[in-house]
């Protein structure tokens, strides 16, 4: 064993970190430390060549291999006991993670129906708005219709000298052809789904004659002229 | 899993689980009994294995089989030591004559043949004398060549403390080994 100076590695600090110094584990400063230990002590020395000795048996040691019963044995009783998984356990398998790559496959597969079903649901909903602001609009203006001919009829019956059917008939003409051109142009902004139209707008412009639809059988044009 | 896939896993570990049992037990018909029975725990439980991490379960279940079995041998070591001084199984095959059967290599010189082979035994003889949790360590590290890592899935513990593990069991090797060159 060396006289070690204050500052200097023990026999015992050298000899415990034998292990990690043949690992390669040490840090620059210890593995210093060691070596130069090691090259005035003559005990350490022996322990280190043990230490490399039992490292050396220890990759020479025997490795046997399992007997052939075993696969045999294994084989009979995976037999006598079969896989019987039931369809709720092989559906359930679809969720177990065995790669990340078929996780990040099914991830995806599951995103894009998701994507699918909200566009188609988005798509209806625009639909559906549409129609209910053709159908609103139609009503609107077969209510202004009919207050046309109201008006005319209570014209002429309070003033009898004045004939004013010519007048009252043009206005009905003139509704009938704003409403069919309103309706062609709804319609085909209906079949465009992917147009600029903002529902939000023509429920808002149809508002003031969506009042009627409390009265859902009102008389159209033509009715209650005479 | 389907039974293919899983005499497949069989296939590719059943090597290193027989050789872990053996290291464990030091006897090769407890090793081969403790390997199938690894497998056929597998087997029940196939639902929660998964390909990634079967072989550090295989590992795992192989090692608590192995320390319960070893219990078991504890209880019953008055009987066994009589068994040993009365019976010898020829067909038992125990890790000397392993180690002398593996000695048996061509070109080496008789010295040689007979250093080495004492120094074998007497490595063997400090591994058995290293407690079992070290054993399965030195095992897994030295013969199966796992990594840190490796061993730390098996035996739920940190690296760094699988690291501290490995290199104290070899330290103890070095303490046993000096103890036994000086008898």
């Amino acid at each position: 064993m060396t006289q070690n100076t204050p500052n200097e590695m023990t026999c015992i600090d050298c000899q415990s970190q034998i292990e990690e110094y043949i690992a390669g584990e040490l840090d620059t400063v210890t593995e210093n430390s060691i070596v130069s230990h090691l090259s005035n002590c003559e005990m350490c020395q022996n322990e280190l060549h043990l230490a490399q000795v039992i490292d050396t048996v220890l990759d020479d040691l025997p490795k046997p291999t399992a007997p052939p019963d075993v696969l045999r044995e294994v084989t009979t009783y995976v037999q006598k006991n079969p896989d019987n998984n039931n369809w709720i356990d092989r559906f359930a398998s679809i969720f177990v993670l065995e790669k990340p790559r078929l996780l990040i496959l099914r991830v995806s597969a599951i995103a894009c129906l998701m994507a699918i079903m909200i566009f188609g649901i988005h798509q209806h909903q625009k639909h559906v708005v549409v129609e209910q602001a053709k159908k609103d609009f139609n009503y609107a203006m077969s209510q202004m219709q009919y207050a046309v001919q109201k008006t005319g009829i209570a014209v002429n019956e309070r003033i009898d000298s004045i004939k004013i059917d010519k007048v009252q008939h043009r206005a009905i003409q003139s509704t009938s052809k704003i409403s069919s051109a309103i309706n062609m142009s709804l319609g085909i902004l209906n079949r465009l789904t992917g147009n600029d139209l903002n529902s939000n707008t023509i429920i808002t412009n149809t508002k003031g004659f969506s009042n009627y639809s409390e009265k859902p059988n009102l008389p159209i044009q033509g009715e209650n002229s005479q | 899993m389907s039974e293919e896939e899983f005499l497949e896993i069989v296939r590719q570990h059943q090597d290193q689980v027989y050789r872990h049992a053996f290291y464990l037990l030091k006897n090769s018909e407890d090793a081969k009994d403790m390997t199938q029975e690894t497998f056929i725990k597998a087997w029940q439980h196939r639902k929660k294995l998964r390909r990634k991490t079967v072989h550090s379960w295989l590992l795992k279940c192989t090692q608590n089989l192995c320390y319960n079995q070893l219990k078991r041998r504890k209880f019953q070591v008055h009987i066994s030591r009589k068994i040993q001084g009365h019976l010898v199984d020829e067909e038992d095959d125990t890790l000397e004559m392993l180690l002398h059967r593996h000695s048996n290599q061509p070109n080496p010189t008789p010295d040689e043949i007979a250093i080495k082979q004492e120094l074998k035994q007497l490595v063997h003889q400090a591994i058995d004398e290293l407690p079992s949790n070290m054993r399965s360590i030195i095992v897994m590290r030295e013969l199966e060549e796992m990594s840190y890592k490796e061993i730390a899935e098996v035996v739920n513990q940190p690296v760094n403390s699988v690291k501290s593990t490995v290199f104290r069991a070899r330290k103890k090797l070095r303490e046993i080994l000096n103890r036994l060159m000086e008898t």
